[in-house]
């Protein structure tokens, strides 16, 4: 197993080089630039533009900035935002968590329901069960996200009050906890509520999958009673193409979810993105995808490993 | 058991693994530093509004107040030259840490004093003498002096430092074109004594003329903190983590691109600000009024659109006010390479119907524009624009235009209707347009870069009749890619008048100028709005369109 794990790492090393290349220079080839928004006042003169590109090594060719950008990445160096002139590892850093608690809130939430109800929904099709999964899965698929965060700041928000329409802590607080959570209902249901139908739906037709096969049939045979054989024998078994949908969200776990944090203001790295994207600050892109890029290649290897925890017939190869 | 042991030993590398993962990124406590400024003298508020020395002077105790201030679009970075966009969002937020030397009215009709209490010009115009405020002090303690000023122009001038638009301070004696010092120190900043500065310009220029045009870029820092930072290591230097300035509000912490934490400042010269911290948010575009609504923010930068605070009149805890003077302009920007003859650019200045686009976009809140300068304000020249599409067609034909030729015009996806309307007006004259909806970096790129022909940008007009300048100066990255030397130079003659009524002869021939070249179209000044919360007193919204706000007047009623 060891030596599988290595060997899957050195693989890792071209996959990363090769993204992180690819994204580089696409967002180096997209239209408008760094200079163009830093300019945008339409105040800036020639001279000031032409400093601010030599400053900004932007006057070097793209492979050689790559390069730079690879070597300061080497010594643990992300660079220097262009908009903020501020460490690029101390802007993700402060961001990552927020996103982590958001997202991490609405996938467990999304698990901890939709995996249950998927059970259910196999268990027992056409039962009440059954049709609850199949609305929420219908509501989470289509409510797209940014409308239906407006419509919960709109109506639990606006005109109940019930809660806050953005932010993570309320200003001036004292950063509690149930201020925190407070603040993190409204985004985390949204970010939520889309996989679950994903989760509903994959545990049914898996679970219902495995429920026909003929040692399920042995197992209520041995006179095992029903959660004995969903859960233990049926569930189980059914489990990896389960783990397969749920880690597909990771990207999403650290990525942050962009429209949500945008709309509730909440301070993670999907807003950091958008806003980086904008500006065009490639140090800051180039951080960012350098941190989703290696957590999915991790994510993957660790699937991998859990794959083969739950089928035996999986050898490390 | 071997299989079972195999099986366990994975599960528990594969959490190690993917708790590893979740730990890397966890990051440090950067997110919500402490503020040191505490240990510098014991003026700042903490970290928690509540504590009792908060904002406490000026006869009460403002500490548990709390005032939240939204932005839609972040801050840069609270290092004031640490930036090079020009952005207001940045200019505001950088106010309220750092001081300047005077403070520009709403709509720029005016300079009051801050850091400097008065001010003369001296020489025939040629320098002016400030006098600073001796009770401004620095956020621990120090006095804020003349030399701190004569550094910091000394800094900014300094190529070693890599501040994006030290083209600003060109005006400076001893700096070239490029605003950089022509010899060591040689920027003509001078502390005459203690309190009293002299700044010596190239060419004569009036006192308020020069604050209203470049105080907004010039914030005093302390030298007996940053004096023995080597300059090259100073847009770096820990001194930005936890900033101290002679600004009205102190720095408690700041999350990049999203929250800004500040506390009062109790011994500010223009008065402790009455609260114990101010928050400064980054909020979505949507949220804007019904924050404010929802009792959450007080007041938001910027202005919303007509329907947003037409809508926001009716709700109970907001209220709404409606600017002075239409001080919103949106321009239509013509590439002047790509449309080199004036006849084509005055004939699409007399084909787009503005008073449609002002019924449309403002509901009728504007008025047509024929140039920059803000009608019916005190440098107007009245010239009338009036639409005329017959007369639109005579130009093209005089010009020779094709008709089978198309511009194309770079919008944001906020212009599309009036896009659409504007495509129609000039389809009427002949003039065929290719709408491309981009996003802003794309649009100002390709307008810098000549690529689009047409585009639509807005700004804030400005009662000073130059406010518009950079846009029409042949040396700057303008979007109109202006090659024609005649705009500066009258710009320059304009600038250099310290009679009035010549100044306001020269101002009529540049609108004269602007009028027959048309070097871009304004369509229409609008009146703008402002929102905030019924219980935020002392409260002006359209300050901050002049970079600054007077924070330190700010209250609340519970």
């Amino acid at each position: 197993m060891f030596k599988y794990v290595c060997k899957r790492l050195l693989y890792a090393i071209p996959v990363f080089l090769g993204i992180t290349f690819a994204v580089y220079a696409l967002i180096n080839l997209a239209p408008g630039g760094p200079l163009a928004i830093l300019a945008s006042s339409g105040e800036m003169s020639l001279s000031d533009l032409e400093a601010l590109k030599v400053s900004l090594g932007l006057d070097k060719p793209l492979i050689v900035r790559y390069f730079l950008w690879l070597g300061g990445l080497f010594q643990g160096d992300l660079g220097t935002s262009y908009r903020t002139s501020q460490e690029v590892g101390m802007m993700i850093a402060q961001r990552i968590r927020p996103s982590l608690l958001l997202t991490g809130t609405g996938i467990l939430g999304a698990i901890l329901i939709g995996i249950p109800l998927g059970i259910l929904s196999a268990y027992k099709p056409n039962s009440a069960w059954d049709h609850l999964g199949s609305f929420v899965s219908f509501i989470g698929a289509s409510f797209p996200s940014f409308f239906l965060s407006l419509l919960l700041i709109y109506a639990l928000a606006v005109k109940l009050g019930a809660f806050p329409t953005s932010g993570m802590y309320a200003s001036g607080g004292g950063e509690s906890l149930g201020d925190l959570l407070h603040h993190l209902a409204l985004p985390a249901f949204v970010c939520g509520i889309q996989p679950i139908g994903n989760y509903i739906k994959q545990t049914r037709s898996s679970v219902m999958e495995v429920l026909n096969e003929e040692y399920i049939k042995t197992a209520r045979s041995k006179g095992l009673t029903n959660t004995v054989v969903v859960i233990k024998h049926a569930f189980r078994n059914a489990l990896i193409p389960v783990v397969t949908t749920v880690s597909l969200s990771i990207p999403f776990l650290v990525g942050g979810a962009v429209v949500v944090e945008q709309i509730f203001a909440w301070p993670g790295i999907g807003s950091l993105m958008i806003t980086s994207i904008q500006s065009r600050d490639y140090p800051v892109i180039m951080g960012v995808t350098m941190l989703i890029c290696g957590v999915v290649l991790a994510a993957n290897l660790v699937l991998d490993l859990i794959y083969a925890a739950l089928d035996p017939r999986i050898q490390f190869r | 058991m071997k299989r079972n042991a195999r099986r366990i030993l994975t599960l528990i590398l594969a959490m190690a693994m993917a708790l590893g993962m979740l730990a890397g990124c966890g990051g440090d406590d950067s997110s919500t530093p402490s503020n040191g400024n505490d240990a510098q003298g014991g003026t700042t508020a903490p970290s928690t509004p509540a504590a009792p020395d908060s904002g406490s002077s000026g006869g009460g105790d403002y500490s548990g107040v709390v005032i939240t201030y939204g932005m839609t679009t972040a801050w840069d970075t609270v290092n004031p030259y640490g930036s090079s966009s020009g952005s207001l969002y940045q200019n505001v937020t950088v106010d309220t840490l750092y001081d300047r030397l005077a403070f520009i009215e709403e709509a720029g009709t005016g300079v009051s004093p801050r850091g400097a209490k008065s001010w003369e010009s001296a020489d025939g115009g040629l320098s002016i003498l400030f006098h600073l405020d001796e009770n401004a002090k620095w956020h621990d303690g120090e006095p804020v002096t003349a030399a701190d000023w004569v550094w910091t122009a000394q800094l900014i001038t300094n190529p070693a430092f890599p501040f994006g638009l030290r083209s600003e301070f060109n005006t400076w004696a001893g700096t070239g074109d490029d605003g950089a010092e022509t010899g060591e120190k040689s920027v003509g900043l001078e502390a005459v004594d203690e309190y009293t500065l002299k700044m010596t310009l190239k060419s004569a220029m009036p006192a308020e003329d020069w604050l209203i045009l470049h105080n907004k870029y010039f914030y005093v820092l302390p030298q007996h903190l940053l004096g023995d930072i080597p300059v090259e290591d100073l847009m770096a230097a820990d001194f930005w983590k936890n900033p101290v300035g002679s600004g009205p509000c102190t720095f408690i912490s700041e999350i990049s691109g999203s929250e800004l934490q500040l506390g009062a400042f109790a011994d500010y010269h223009m008065g402790a600000p009455k609260f114990g911290k101010l928050v400064i948010k980054v909020i979505a575009n949507t949220n804007t009024v019904t924050s404010v609504a929802a009792g959450e923010m007080d007041a938001f930068f910027g202005s919303p659109t007509v329907d947003d605070a037409l809508a926001a009149e009716s709700l109970s805890g907001v209220d709404v006010t409606k600017s002075s003077a239409p001080t919103g302009l949106v321009s239509l920007i013509i590439n002047n390479q790509n449309v080199s003859d004036k006849r084509i650019r005055q004939a699409i200045a007399f084909a787009v119907d503005k008073e449609l686009l002002i019924e449309q976009s403002l509901q009728g809140m504007g008025v047509a524009s024929s140039t920059c300068i803000i009608p019916g304000s005190e440098y107007d020249a009245g010239i009338q624009w009036q639409r005329d599409v017959d007369k639109a067609k005579e130009l093209l034909a005089e010009a020779g235009w094709d008709p089978n030729a198309t511009l194309t015009m770079a919008i944001g996806s906020s212009r599309e209707s009036m896009a659409a309307v504007i495509q129609q007006n000039l389809a009427e004259a002949g003039i065929k347009v290719d709408i491309q909806t981009v996003e802003v970096a794309t649009m100002f790129s390709g307008l810098q870069d000549g690529t689009y022909d047409l585009g639509i940008s807005g700004s804030t007009a400005m009662g000073y009749p130059l406010w518009m300048s950079g846009y029409y100066d042949y040396r700057n990255a303008t979007y109109c890619q202006i090659s024609d030397h005649a705009y500066a130079d009258l710009q320059e003659a304009i600038a250099a008048e310290m009679d009035e009524a010549k100044r306001k002869d020269l101002v009529k021939e540049y609108q004269d100028l602007l009028w027959d070249q048309m070097p871009l179209v304004p369509v229409y000044h609008g009146y703008s709005f402002s929102v905030k919360a019924s219980r935020l007193q002392g409260y002006n919204g359209f300050e901050s369109a002049q970079n600054n706000q007077r924070v330190w007047e700010w209250s609340v009623t519970q």
